[in-house]
């Protein structure tokens, strides 16, 4: 019986040794593996051999600092178990008959304690039960001496390259927010964004296209979003391009991509972001500031379900959903003739609109809380609360940036917050001492007459300060006919 | 993405409050401003300027000094500004800058705290004939003092 542990890191100078006498090795890895490696601060694996036999640990040291691994060798498995909480590890090769603790229970603890380190089970004793036992409990390899160098290293280096392979799916997964079970939340509870979140969930399985409106910083992109991984492509790609954002020829070489020599500086084929996102979602922001033959093109995508690259000649064939997003009246567009009709039907398949904020102010301190959270996480802040005061200025305020300006403010105001709790005096001072009216466009603020004329009469009665000679005469009527309607609309 | 802000300014009125506003809202939206300056003038001969040119040459040179004076405001901070200058009726030529140049994402009015007024008929200024079918909302900016005290 061996006590203690027989040595860990005491062989940097003889691994420099075994190194020098290799040669120069380059290892050809991917990113993931290469950028996880290089935060460790080394360049080989960290492998425990944990045996009773002395002989055994120091052959198998020997047959693994060949292959450049970093060994620390065990003679006692709860020493190894205690340094294991310690250090890091990728792999564990233990012996199945020891003393205090067999090979099948440091199994069971190890993964307890990190699912992600592989374990290889080596016996003198190999039964088929005990192979079949110890792949259930979740060893990688149960291998039976005696065994050659070779199989052992070829093993080795199998279960490293599972261990990577389960690492880098576990963070693909963190990236990919549809199998992480997570999607993108529309925070709200008025009614407005309710009936969006309702339209959203109708729409996103039936594959349709759809055209997203409102004003900017509405949220359209998270709408599209929240449409592409409710639907059966959320395993694809979900590709955003803004198309009020470039000419004419760069939409084309964007969209489409090129082939090599198209034109000048064309050096090799680019896909297009209709190639990548194929299977997948296209979002089109701003799809208004199309350029009319833009406009052409993709309805002849959208028609065909088929594309040629800029400067080529083969048909690619197609299999996205595009869903299109816009600031801009584009009925009034197509009336001026700046935005073709037929795109218009093709894209309006189904339409989602975004409400302003100031349409939805019920929905600010939720919105307020949820963006001092998120900043908080990443500002590292002790903060607890919004004032009463700070939220009623928020309330009333008219967010001509709607949403993604309420999230400027909180992000500033828990930058410059000192306390716990943010006040007014943490808001921009502009909100405080300055008044904003908004002129709407009738259109979009869809409001009877009646509510039109309350408004109106409420905001001239504000500015006159409440004296009703002045605001009479402004508004055109004579004072009694104002009396009548602040009575009827009970605007006292 | 929220981008461009535009300021209108009619006859050379400038109002303190909006300048102030769309500083802060431009800081807070990283958005870039363009001062739009309208001055009324009728043209009964488009195609001949005639004996408006040396009343022109004197608003452009009048107008350049405030504009540049106002746009120092904003450098200061780090802002992208530019600026333009309209000669002619102000209705049309604001539509007409409007359908030129890119969307707006915010229009605000700079020359005074609510919108301009014509004697008993405040909906003949031409600002307010046009305020409510424009691209995204006109707003207006005053200070709160101002209009909580009565003002009978």
């Amino acid at each position: 019986m061996q006590n203690g542990v027989k040595s860990t890191f005491d062989s940097y100078s003889k691994l420099k040794r075994v190194k020098r006498r290799l040669g120069p090795i380059t290892l050809q890895k991917p990113a993931m593996r290469q950028d996880r490696q290089n935060d460790r601060g080394k360049n080989s694996s960290h492998i425990f051999v944990v045996d009773d036999d002395k002989i055994a640990l120091k052959n198998l040291r020997r047959i693994l600092e060949k292959d450049i691994h970093t060994v620390s060798t065990f003679s006692n498995p709860l020493r190894a178990l205690k340094k294991l909480e310690e250090k890091h590890c990728d792999l564990i090769i233990t012996d199945l008959k020891m003393p205090y603790l067999d090979g099948i229970s440091l199994l069971n603890k190890v993964k307890l304690l990190n699912p992600s380190i592989e374990v290889i089970l080596i016996t003198g004793y190999a039964s088929l039960d005990g192979a079949i036992n110890a792949t259930r409990q979740g060893a990688f390899f149960y291998l039976s001496k005696p065994f050659t160098p070779d199989k052992m290293l070829a093993l080795v280096r199998q279960a490293l390259k599972q261990k990577l392979l389960k690492e880098d799916s576990a963070a693909l997964q963190e990236k990919n927010p549809r199998s992480a079970g997570t999607y993108p939340v529309i925070i709200g509870k008025s009614p407005k964004i309710v009936q969006v979140e309702e339209a959203i969930r109708q729409i996103a399985p039936s594959g349709s296209n759809v055209l997203i409106t409102g004003e900017s910083g509405t949220g359209k992109e998270l709408a599209a979003r929240a449409i592409h991984y409710q639907s059966h492509r959320a395993e694809g790609p979900f590709v955003a391009f803004n198309c009020g954002a470039f000419s004419e020829e760069l939409i084309a070489n964007e969209i489409f991509g090129h082939e090599k020599e198209a034109f000048t500086g064309a050096t090799s084929r680019k896909q297009g972001l209709l190639e990548v996102a194929n299977s997948g979602t296209v979002f089109l922001d701003e799809i208004g500031d199309m350029p009319v033959s833009m406009q052409i093109k993709l309805l002849r995508v959208i028609q065909e379900r088929e594309f040629l690259r800029v400067g080529g000649t083969r048909p690619i064939s197609l299999d996205v959903r595009i869903i299109a997003a816009t600031g801009k009246d584009l009925k009034a567009a197509m009336r001026e003739g700046v935005f073709r009709q037929d795109l218009y039907f093709r894209l309006n398949v189904v339409n989602v609109i975004m409400p302003r904020l100031s349409e939805r102010k019920q929905d600010i301190p939720l919105l307020a809380y949820y963006m001092l959270e998120k900043f908080l996480r990443r500002m590292n802040k002790n903060i607890t609360a919004i004032s009463r005061d700070a939220l009623a200025l928020l309330e009333n305020y008219t967010f001509p940036g709607n949403v993604r300006e309420l999230e400027n403010i909180i992000e500033r105001a828990v930058a410059v917050c000192q306390g716990n709790t943010i006040k007014v005096s943490d808001l921009p001072p502009d909100l405080a001492s300055l008044e904003l009216y908004s002129y709407q466009r009738p259109d979009s603020a869809l409001l009877s007459l009646e509510e039109l004329e309350q408004d109106y009469i409420r905001h001239i009665l504000k500015i006159s300060g409440g004296a009703r000679t002045q605001a009479a005469e402004i508004l055109g009527i004579d004072r009694v006919s104002l009396w009548r309607k602040i009575k009827k609309y009970n605007l006292e | 993405m929220f981008q461009r802000i535009l300021v209108v300014f009619e006859n050379e009125k400038v109002c303190n409050d909006s300048l102030t506003y769309t500083r802060e809202l431009a800081l807070r939206m990283d958005s870039d401003i363009t001062l739009l300056m309208l001055v009324e003038m009728a043209f009964m001969d488009r195609s001949y300027i005639g004996s408006k040119r040396s009343a022109i040459t004197h608003i452009e040179e009048q107008m350049r000094k405030l504009l540049s004076k106002i746009t120092g405001r904003f450098l200061k901070e780090g802002i992208v500004i530019s600026t333009a200058l309209r000669i002619g009726h102000p209705a049309e030529e604001f539509l007409k800058f409007l359908a030129e140049k890119p969307p707006f994402q915010a229009l605000i009015w700079g020359s005074s705290a609510n919108l301009p007024e014509i004697g008993r008929f405040p909906q003949n200024h031409w600002i307010r004939k046009v305020a409510g079918n424009l691209e995204c909302p006109l707003l207006t900016v005053s200070s709160k003092e101002q209009l909580e005290s009565p003002q009978e």
